[in-house]
């Protein structure tokens, strides 16, 4: 009998032609979003594949130089892209892929892939996650106001009520036909959306990753359509389903996650980036840089290592002094780094956090921030490549002033290193976090959905009984 | 198979249905006629289970139809005026789904022998039903009732709007369910139609069964004359 169901509601949705219609869409859209995509990731991770080839060749070619020379001529670090930026490019088009590994300075992340859009590009916006999300969502919404509001109107409702079969049976069909057309639709916008990965065999998907990420996306988009079927079963008229549905469309895809990043924002605010700047020029100068101070700064530099190593006098040492004197500023320098980029990413952190509460009010808002999680384009992925970064610059200066103050003798800025020390400096590695990892992260959003879609169908499947029970009334 | 007996019904101030009484046994038609509002419609609702009496015991087949309201159902068959159909379906889908909910699992075959037999036209089988005439879903539905087997069919003023070759061909069909020994209950405006197909005719007024009568050897104008001397009884007093 629910079988019945199911197919009978299946066989109405493929010969309506607002389905139609709106698949055919969709599908359109989702392909050229699709190839859109999966054309840039595959041209962004060939260029920054021969960036990061260029990089270390001329890093390595450099010849004969001085090691803290060689540390302002410096090295990039590069951020791979991720495969599923193809698919949700979240903030990655927004979000520098390159950071310039320099002495002394954490410089902010570079590259960002929005400045070399074209405007010709007419997909650049369009990505097969916000379709999902956006245009997926309203399609549920346009197909299903009708569901109990439509029968009751056509009168079917009543002939259900009349034929003597329990209610459950007729919730269960309407619940099962709801999760296999979300099903079915989601499975060929996803087909489509992650197909051409197949084409770019240099992008890493994962397919585990993928898997989860169709799953999440398929809880959200049944917990979004029970909710439409509960309006549609507790609004009398397709007219006021209608108006309800959209309204709830509306809250969820726009007005929530707008309004929630408008309200983080004013929560916690930015720093004025200027400002930022300024404040590390300022900070981040250390007395052993320059004027009054750097006598007696470089003074007590030498005695606490004279300390550390039990000798009376430096030149015992045989350590070059400029090179401790630049290691000693630059962990002066990432202290001031670390708490100005540490408040920095607290406020990224804490704006973050606001909308991962306001999840719990939107299951879309819910399925944007995990899908953007999953696909390594969201704010946390930033900073976690900038941190990564970040700390392979200090692993490098460190390597080269070492080598400079063990191997340097007096020579200090006249001393030079060649190709052994270069080449053993290491290439930058993006540690990528694991599924697991993210899912655990993102378990605020994660239980968001689960409550959102046991209740949505606890609310659907009760209402649904009892506009039944209520059609089988005078 | 149907019984209603001294049933009250009130919504509101207004009484629908006032000591009812009324028995309809298998293999028999009976018509209720009467005015909008004399409560033809209520009684269905009521053997329906879809309305619960005030007074009064309502069975059908010896069950309660609010207490055993699944049960009572299955052992209905219900057609109202306008036969709900699902439009984007043909008729074939629509009977094949009904069907299936009615617990049943007929081969294409039989459904089509099934809509033939009322009098469907075999081209029009497979269209979609937001194309036909309210006659054909008429026939759609005693399609689905048919299928259904019930012991009992409940009628609503099946008839209104047909043509009447329509309502002539309609009215053959219903005694196909006596002849299955079906109880058929049938409100209607409509006296030659009622006179045509019942074995008693229960004239209803103001929630009252005010007559029952065999239509046997009486024609439809003796048969409008006693119906119109009750409602002009009804206006004078």
């Amino acid at each position: 009998m629910i079988t019945a169901i199911i197919t009978k509601e299946l066989r109405e949705f493929s010969r309506d032609r607002r389905f139609l219609t709106l698949a055919v869409l969709l599908l359109m859209l989702m392909f050229a979003a699709s190839v859109d995509g999966w054309n840039r990731a595959r041209s962004d991770d060939h260029a920054r594949q021969f960036a990061e080839h260029s990089d270390h060749h001329i890093w390595v070619e450099q010849g004969e130089n001085n090691p803290h020379g060689a540390a302002h001529f410096a090295r990039y670090a590069f951020r791979p892209t991720p495969a599923l930026s193809a698919f949700d490019p979240g903030v990655f088009d927004f979000a520098g892929a390159a950071f310039w590994m320099e002495a002394h300075t954490q410089n902010p992340t570079s590259l960002r892939r929005v400045e070399d859009v074209a405007i010709s590009t007419p997909f650049a916006a369009l990505s097969p996650a916000w379709i999902i999300q956006v245009v997926g969502s309203l399609a549920l919404a346009v197909l299903l106001f009708q569901t109990l509001a439509g029968e009751r109107e056509r009168g079917t409702l009543r002939a259900l009520a009349a034929i003597g079969i329990p209610a459950t049976q007729v919730v269960a069909g309407k619940a099962g036909s709801v999760l296999s057309l979300v099903t079915l639709l989601s499975l060929i916008i996803f087909l489509i959306a992650l197909g051409p990965s197949l084409l770019s065999p240099g992008l890493d998907v994962c397919g585990l990753r993928v898997l989860t990420l169709i799953g999440v996306y398929l809880i959200g988009l049944c917990a979004f359509a029970f909710v439409i079927v509960a309006i549609s079963a507790v609004l009398r008229t397709s007219a006021s389903a209608f108006t309800a549905a959209i309204s709830f469309w509306v809250a969820s895809a726009i007005i929530i996650p707008i309004l929630g990043g408008q309200l983080a924002a004013s929560l916690h605010p930015d720093m004025d980036e200027q400002a930022l700047k300024n404040t590390i020029q300022l900070e981040a100068q250390s007395p052993f840089w320059t004027g009054d101070a750097r006598g007696p700064a470089v003074a007590a530099l030498e005695e606490k290592v004279l300390e550390e190593f039990g000798a009376e006098r430096f030149e015992d040492l045989g350590f070059d002094r400029e090179a401790l004197i630049l290691q000693a500023h630059e962990e002066f320098a990432n202290a001031v780094y670390d708490r100005l980029y540490g408040a920095l990413y607290d406020t990224h952190q804490a704006q973050d956090q606001v909308l991962r509460y306001l999840s719990l009010a939107s299951p879309l808002l819910a399925v944007q921030r995990v899908s953007a999680a999953l696909s390594e384009t969201d704010q946390s992925a930033q900073i976690r490549f900038a941190q990564q970064s970040e700390a392979h610059r200090r692993t490098i200066i460190e390597m080269l002033n070492r080598n400079m103050m063990i191997h340097a003798g007096d020579q200090g800025f006249s001393y030079s290193a060649g190709r052994d020390l270069w080449e053993s400096i290491p290439d930058f590695v993006n540690v990528r976090p694991s599924t697991l990892d993210i899912l655990t992260t993102m378990r605020v959003e994660l239980i968001s959905l689960g409550i959102w879609l046991l209740l949505s169908i606890l609310l659907a499947l009760g209402l649904v009984r009892r506009a039944l029970l209520r059609e089988a009334q005078p | 198979m149907l019984s209603v007996q001294n049933v009250t019904k009130t919504f509101g101030h207004h009484t629908a249905l006032s000591e009812l009484t009324l028995e309809v046994a298998s293999g028999e038609t009976v018509c209720l006629l009467g005015a909008n509002g004399a409560g033809k419609t209520t009684t269905i609702n009521l053997l329906l289970g879809f309305s619960a009496p005030d007074q009064g015991v309502v069975r059908v087949d010896g069950r309660d139809p609010i207490k055993e309201s699944i049960k009572t159902r299955q052992a209905l068959a219900y057609i109202p005026e306008n036969v709900a159909l699902y439009p984007s379906l043909s008729g074939l889908e629509n009977l094949a789904y009904f069907d299936r909910l009615s617990g049943h699992k007929r081969s294409s075959a039989e459904l089509k022998a099934l809509l033939l037999d009322v009098g469907l036209q075999e081209r029009d089988i497979t269209r979609p039903v937001s194309a036909y005439s309210k006659g054909m879903r008429q026939k759609v539905g005693l399609a689905i009732a048919f299928a259904k087997k019930a012991k009992a069919l409940l009628l609503d003023e099946p008839m209104s709007g047909l043509d009447p070759k329509a309502a002539s061909d309609f009215t053959q069909r219903l005694t196909t369910f006596n002849d299955a020994g079906c109880a058929v209950l049938i409100a209607t405006h409509d006296i030659f139609r009622a006179k045509e197909s019942a074995s008693r005719i229960g004239i209803m007024k103001a929630g009252r069964l005010v007559d029952m009568i065999d239509p046997t050897g009486l024609d439809a104008g003796r048969i409008e004359q006693i119906y119109l001397q009750h409602m002009h009884a009804d206006v004078a007093s």
